[in-house]
């Protein structure tokens, strides 16, 4: 299935991916913990927990769509890779058992909540033959800008007449995803606010809790084995963009279950209020990021799609998110020692770049629907098309629109 | 943690190879010699008595220097004990040609590849390499001198010579402009808080094992037990006090053979320019961000001292351009200000430090995403670099050519000899004349590379 190793090839046989036109990522991953037994450190005896074999996908619409058409188009592939799992039922519903199997996201992050793969795709294709289009002279003035502007928006135009590029107007955000996003808006800082005498009365306790597990948690960091190293990086930077996926087990014990899960909680309501155009904190790579329990809490999986390199993916979390890492991981067994739940852990450089590599798995199969693109380079696209639109632009938005190009 | 470390311990600066804190401006002639092991006992005993020069002042100034540099092979072979060996950065361990990952990440693929290379891989990695220095004539009996001491224990396999050309690099743009200065003092505050200014003053630890780092961490080296050391020949690691600090005042050294092609950037510009002479100048310096004579294109006028602050869209220096990508001093930030540069602040980190002690820095960059234009939306990915075939597009005017990573490092005492260090990049001309002298005699100019007056590059 894949083209090169750990990149799915678009249109291999088994799953032809590419031709899901509402999938932005796939992912096929197996998900056998390496790291089950690091919970014996805390006294516990190691846990017998399954293997995984985890499907991912970020697509466009309502997950069950999804799952509807890949189970339809695809379902002779999907049920020869399902066909290894433990009790999969090779000729029932294959959408049913999918649905039944799927997993809960805890928390979500997507860099431009809206942003289709079609749209990505036109874009992407307009910007192409705009700047193949734009002449390159130097302009003498505001008024050649318009010009300029005016004769591609023209050509725009006849090539959208003439079948050659598309523009599709975004479909109408459907009323029931608005009400649930407003309902979560006010539901979670009302939940807060019933929750908050509570909190406050405990907070003393709370506190103590919190220090002390601080500062008597083990960290488990040590640097991973070459060979394993490897073999992770043998399925890196064969494009501008690349895939993690990680496995850990939660610490022990109700408070670091009900803190970690609360965060988490907060951690989703950012990502789906305030960091929905472009940010996840400060960090402006990450295309998809979700988080998600397995076996009752005790372990949470972690995926992302991000650009660029991986010690540079880690580096630009350590210098601008650390506090951020240390909110949604420090609840994982053996994370370097965090002061005041924010400060320390991740900044810790080389144990957290131990510890993230450890608990990473291979990504057996990834798939991307636009390979070669960038989150700068698709915010550049989308730019270039806003810049299309209005019918009168002053010199200076004209000239910076032609810069674009 | 915080707390600024005036009652530091000093630095011992007789510990530490010279070039980490000098430039030799005044010793002007240059090689490096590559050598491999063939009689560990008799390289040795050199390595134990070579006259490395340390970092001490010198009064006069000396008229020879001599420094040591060893690869991970060269530990092996020195018979370092494996598991100290490991305890040094995993990308020293493994090599610069180790693997294909980290081919990738270098861009080290396609004609790049380490099979390509002239030295660097295989029976043609360098064990260790001896980098001489002086003053003008005299290079040559130097020369002779340390190759006749060091012949009972080493074979050499490349000879790497250097040449000055008036601190222009070989595309013509003058070098050396914008220097890390290094912490000696130990003044600046340590501590793991953001710095929001760019300044040129960097920690230690950047360079320099065994001191605290930017992060106010002290990066992995290896310790050893103190019954491993019973005559103390060893400092004490500062942040392990009961420990041998094998790493302390050791430093990696980049060394990697790259090939400028000077005519064929030349003959692009004049292409793209149609003829035209001034706007050639101009593209070549919208490419490396700087006029020929450094003056750069975001601060006329102003050698060193700006930011990239109030041009964030690369109207007057182009987001790709050479100096912007190798050093965005403070400007990866969106306009308007919403944080810290926190990311700037890493970056200068690393760019300060090309050979500093950050594990993976040569990787990061390489890769990092404020540097590397494809993730910053520049359409033209690598003005001024290698290609990178996984962009599909070709923009290359700068390809490696044979190469190896000689971080180095090692300690010493025990095996002999002492520390050694060093910076980056300095370039080097081969000797072995092929495609160097065949291009002087096409070009009459500047091609050659040239030695580099002290730290990197014009960023």
């Amino acid at each position: 299935m894949n083209s090169q190793p750990g990149m799915a090839d678009p249109t291999n046989a088994v799953l032809p991916f590419g031709r899901f036109e509402r999938l932005h990522f796939a992912r096929l991953a197996l998900l056998d913990d390496p790291t089950v037994g690091d919970i014996e450190v805390h006294d516990v005896p190691r846990p017998s927990l399954p293997i995984y074999l985890a499907f991912i996908g970020s697509c466009d619409g309502p997950a069950d769509e999804c799952i509807e058409d890949l189970a339809r188009r695809a379902g002779t592939g999907l049920r020869r890779i399902f066909a290894y799992c433990d009790g999969f039922d090779a000729p029932g519903d294959l959408a049913a058992w999918m649905q039944a199997h799927r997993g809960r996201i805890a928390a979500n992050y997507i860099n431009w909540v809206g942003r289709t793969v079609r749209q990505i795709k036109e874009e992407d294709a307009l910007s192409r033959a705009l700047a193949a289009k734009v002449a390159r002279a130097p302009l003498s003035s505001g008024a050649q800008a318009q010009e300029r502007r005016r004769e591609l928006v023209d050509f725009v135009e006849a090539e959208v007449s003439a079948g050659r590029l598309g523009l599709t107007p975004p479909d109408p955000t459907p009323l029931s995803w608005q009400l649930a996003k407003l309902l979560h808006l006010v539901a979670i800082p009302l939940a807060g606010l019933v929750l908050m005498p509570f909190l406050i009365v405990l907070s003393p306790l709370l506190i103590y809790l919190l220090r002390t597990k601080e500062e008597s948690d083990p960290e488990l960091c040590p640097p991973l084995d070459r060979a394993v190293l490897l073999e992770l990086q043998h399925l890196e930077d064969y494009d501008v963009s690349n895939q993690y996926t990680a496995i850990g087990s939660l610490k022990p014990g109700l408070f670091r279950r009900w803190l970690g899960s609360g965060l988490l909680v907060l951690i989703d309501y950012a990502a789906r209020h305030v960091f929905t155009h472009g940010f996840l904190a400060r960090v402006q790579t990450i295309h998809f990021a979700f988080w998600a329990f397995l076996d009752d809490k005790r372990r949470v999986v972690f995926t992302s799609n991000y650009d660029g390199g991986h010690e540079a993916y880690m580096d630009d979390f350590i210098n601008k998110a650390a506090w951020g890492l240390n909110l949604a991981f420090s609840h994982g067994v053996g994370w370097p020692r965090t002061r005041w739940l924010i400060a320390r852990g991740a900044r810790i450089e080389h144990k957290f770049k131990n510890y993230q590599r450890r608990h990473q798995q291979p990504t057996e199969l990834w798939y991307r629907a636009y390979p070669g693109l960038t989150l700068a380079d698709l915010k550049r696209n989308q730019r270039i098309r806003e810049g299309l639109e209005p019918a009168h632009v002053t010199d200076a938005q004209a000239e910076a629109w032609l810069r674009l190009l | 943690m915080s707390a600024t470390m005036s009652g530091a311990r000093p630095v011992e600066l007789d510990d530490v190879q010279g070039l980490v804190r000098f430039g030799y401006k005044h010793l002007t002639e240059a090689c490096f010699l590559l050598l491999r092991i063939t009689d560990a006992a008799a390289a040795r005993s050199w390595l134990a008595q070579a006259p490395v020069t340390s970092a001490v002042n010198a009064d006069p100034l000396p008229q020879t220097a001599l420094h040591v540099a060893f690869t991970s092979q060269g530990l092996r072979a020195l018979e370092v004990a494996p598991d100290l060996c490991a305890g040094f950065s995993a990308e020293f361990v493994a090599g610069m040609a180790s693997d294909g990952a980290r081919a990738r990440r270098l861009g080290d693929i396609g004609a790049n590849d380490p099979a390509t290379w002239r030295w660097g891989t295989g029976a043609r990695t360098p064990h260790v390499a001896v980098l001489l220095y002086a003053a003008p004539g005299q290079l040559e009996a130097w020369e002779l001198e340390i190759a006749a001491k060091c012949a009972a224990g080493f074979e050499l396999i490349e000879r790497l010579s250097t040449s000055v050309t008036q601190l222009a690099e070989p595309f013509g743009f003058a070098d050396g402009i914008s220097q890390p200065k290094v912490d000696w003092e130990r003044e600046r505050p340590l501590g793991d808080h953001d710095r929001l200014d760019y300044d040129n003053l960097v920690c230690l630890g950047e360079f320099l094992l065994g001191y605290p780092n930017e992060y106010g961490l002290y990066t992995p080296r290896p310790l050893l037990a103190p019954q491993c050391d019973p005559g103390r020949l060893l400092p004490r690691a500062e942040d392990a006090p009961e420990q041998a600090d094998v790493g302390r005042n050791g430093s990696y050294l980049v060394l990697r053979q790259l090939r400028q092609d000077v005519e064929s950037f030349w003959r692009e510009l004049d292409r793209q320019a149609g003829g035209d002479q001034d706007l050639r100048e101009r593209l070549a310096a919208a490419m490396v961000g700087r006029k020929k004579n450094g003056e750069p294109l975001a601060a006329p006028g102003n050698l060193n001292d700006f930011t990239y602050e109030d041009d964030p869209r690369g109207l007057r220096c182009p987001v790709g351009a050479h100096i912007r990508r190798s050093n965005p001093r403070n400007a990866d930030l969106p306009p308007g200000g919403r944080g810290p540069p926190l990311a700037t602040v890493a970056h200068a980190r690393i760019r300060r430090c090309g050979a500093g002690s950050r594990s993976g820095r040569v990787d990061t960059l390489s890769s990092s995403p404020s540097p590397r234009p494809e993730v910053r939306g520049c359409r033209n990915r690598r003005p001024i670099r290698r290609w990178n075939p996984r962009c599909g597009r070709r923009h290359s005017l700068h390809v490696p050519y044979g190469q190896h990573q000689a971080p180095v490092r090692v300690r010493a005492k025990r095996v002999a000899g002492r520390k050694q260090v060093r910076r980056p990049h300095r370039r080097t001309r081969s000797d072995g004349r092929p495609p160097f002298a065949r291009r002087r005699e096409l070009s009459d100019r500047r091609l050659l590379d040239s030695r580099s007056p002290v730290v990197r590059t014009a960023v």
